[in-house]
């Protein structure tokens, strides 16, 4: 079962914050802050960066931003539109080497709380 | 063959899955079928683009997109396709349930479902960024 409380902050596990640069901080805080001014108080559970590794092919790990929208496929992707909407956006005034960074190392999962 | 008959197999398999191996099939299924269709997509739109090596390509492709700084579809493909990626690698890698995802524990019908669901939005986002399904014969430049 899901805690069902607002997210409010953006939480960053320890694995994690080994893997952040400056950069990469705000552009999550960027995503984060779009998730939050769109989802609201539909926006539950935690919203973390985690660290993955893929398990079929080598590769670096990954900073995982996760958001959970209770509330069905529409509103996931209501969501999902705005925080890509705002990246989008931002990415315009990036350099070469941001966009390469982000691309390499951040991903955007967005879900339903009940599937 | 199309990429279009890996989806369109998956999809057959979710509506009718009775067994696990079947639900975790459909995961597969849709990925690869996606995979081939993005990649295939992603160089009919960018003929000079870099060939992806065989050993990255699950990595690279959706980091292509991503990378892409003016296109919402491109991010959207981007993420998308490495969402199924996880799952189908959940599906096929960890044969005890529960399922990892978005750093929460499912079953397999339950990450069968958000599969099915993402790949309906991937398919639609890539048929904003290049229309029209790939063809049969479709060459994707993948270094082999």
């Amino acid at each position: 079962m899901v805690n069902q409380v607002a997210v409010r902050d953006l939480v960053i596990t320890p694995e994690a914050r080994s893997l952040l640069t400056p950069f990469r901080k705000r552009a999550l805080r960027m995503m984060f802050d779009a998730a939050v001014a769109s989802g609201g108080d539909r926006l539950l559970a935690e919203a973390g960066v985690d660290r993955w590794l893929a398990p079929a092919e080598e590769s670096d790990p990954e900073l995982v931003l996760t958001l959970l929208v209770d509330g069905s496929w529409d509103d996931v992707r209501e969501v999902e539109n705005r925080v890509i909407a705002r990246a989008t956006e931002q990415m315009q005034a990036w350099s070469e080497a941001q966009r390469k960074d982000y691309a390499h190392m951040i991903y955007l999962s967005v879900g339903p709380v009940s599937p | 063959m199309r990429p279009r008959e890996f989806y369109d197999y998956g999809l057959m398999l979710a509506q009718t899955a009775q067994t696990e191996a079947q639900q975790r099939t459909a995961v597969s299924r849709l990925y690869y079928g996606l995979h081939h269709e993005v990649c295939c997509r992603y160089f009919r739109r960018n003929p000079g683009a870099q060939m992806i090596p065989v050993q990255q390509r699950h990595r690279e492709l959706p980091e292509r997109f991503i990378a892409t700084p003016h296109l919402p579809e491109s991010l959207r493909i981007g993420n998308l396709l490495r969402d199924l990626f996880r799952m189908r690698a959940e599906c096929d890698y960890e044969i005890v349930p529960p399922l990892r995802f978005q750093q929460r524990s499912y079953s397999v019908p339950d990450v069968l479902s958000m599969a099915v669901s993402k790949a309906e939005s991937l398919w639609a986002a890539l048929d904003s960024y290049s229309p029209g399904d790939s063809p049969d014969g479709c060459i994707c430049s993948v270094a082999r």
